[in-house]
């Protein structure tokens, strides 16, 4: 991925981690797998362990261990109420935000438009 | 899922061993700690697996990944403060001690000196042995970039000397008086710090095994 959309995924990671994990529970690398099937491939991977943390301290998420015939207990995550309330706001905010950016793009675009085609009535002195 | 070679399992190793060490010093509860050590070593296999390199996990500094982690994670600074004198008395102390002992010994047996004088030198070695420790703990934070643990070894080491020559060139050229005697002690204050420096050792092991122990539940 480019370091635009690196930036933007950054900054909207939190987001993508609680709307997986609406879908249902995951361990950590099985979310950067869906990421990945998404389109979302993060630079570094680890960096996801933060905000789980963060997600987890605030209460959005929980952590569980489920325990493994092969090896190992693996650590899941689910969703709590408070996180998918918080998922609701943090999905509206998205919203406008993104329909902002696309009324701003769209309006640059005919906006040129106009200007190529009124370039000669625009450029005339008064 | 398939077993990662060797060498990498002792890379992932190293790395989560330095990453676990570093949320120690950070105060991170035991349990959590642990928990976020499975999780790291969990993710980095199955990335390994994939056929992706350490740094798509951790990304290119593997310390600041172990910092960002522990910044989210509750923890009680306190608990470091208890690592960092723990880690004074047990590795530092420890190996200090008994390199002193050594030279004690010497003195004592081969010279047949009745004291023995502590020098600048042996306190400049002390700092030293405290610095070599340090890195060591830390040579793991290296494994993303270097896979073979000798070349990691080697880095440490390099790091190591460079350190320790550049103080020894500016002692040097700042005329220390290197044999300056500081203090001095008879032979039974030696008997003394080898009973002191033995209880340090019989502790170390102990503490290794109990966490070994607390590791593998």
């Amino acid at each position: 991925m480019d370091n635009r959309s690196t930036q933007l995924l950054k900054g909207t990671l939190d987001m993508c981690l609680l709307a997986l994990l609406a879908q249902q529970p995951c361990y950590g690398y099985e979310m950067v797998q869906q990421l990945a099937l998404h389109g979302l491939d993060l630079v570094s991977e680890g960096s996801i362990y933060p905000l789980l943390s963060r997600m987890l301290a605030n209460g959005y998420i929980e952590g569980y261990l489920v325990s493994s015939t092969e090896g190992p207990s693996r650590k899941y995550y689910r969703l709590l109420p408070a996180g998918a309330k918080r998922l609701e706001q943090w999905q509206a905010e998205w919203e406008t935000f993104a329909r902002a950016v696309e009324r701003l793009l769209e309006g640059e675009h005919s906006h040129d438009h106009g200007r190529s085609a009124n370039s000669t009535t625009d450029l005339r002195p008064r | 899922m398939t077993m990662v070679d060797q060498q990498t399992q002792q890379q992932i190793s190293d790395l989560v061993n330095a990453c676990g060490g570093y949320w120690e010093l950070r105060g991170i509860p035991h349990r959590r700690r642990m928990e976020m050590r499975l999780e790291l070593e969990q993710h980095l296999e199955q990335a390994v697996h994939d056929g992706k390199t350490l740094q798509t996990v951790v990304g290119a500094n593997a310390l600041a990944f172990a910092e960002s982690w522990a910044r989210e994670t509750p923890h009680q600074f306190p608990r470091g403060f208890t690592l960092i004198l723990r880690w004074m008395l047990f590795d530092w102390l420890a190996y200090a001690l008994l390199l002193l002992l050594l030279i004690a010994l010497f003195e004592h047996l081969v010279l047949l000196s009745p004291s023995f004088p502590f020098a600048l030198v042996h306190l400049v070695a002390f700092a030293f042995i405290g610095l070599f420790t340090l890195l060591q703990a830390m040579s793991g934070f290296f494994s993303p970039r270097f896979s073979s643990r000798e070349n990691r070894l080697r880095l440490t080491f390099g790091v190591y000397a460079g350190i320790s020559l550049f103080v020894v060139l500016l002692l040097s050229l700042a005329q220390a008086p290197w044999h300056r005697v500081l203090f001095r002690w008879d032979w039974p204050f030696t008997l003394l710090l080898i009973l002191g420096a033995a209880v340090l050792v019989g502790l170390k092991v102990r503490f290794a095994r109990d966490a070994r122990q607390k590791q593998q539940l």
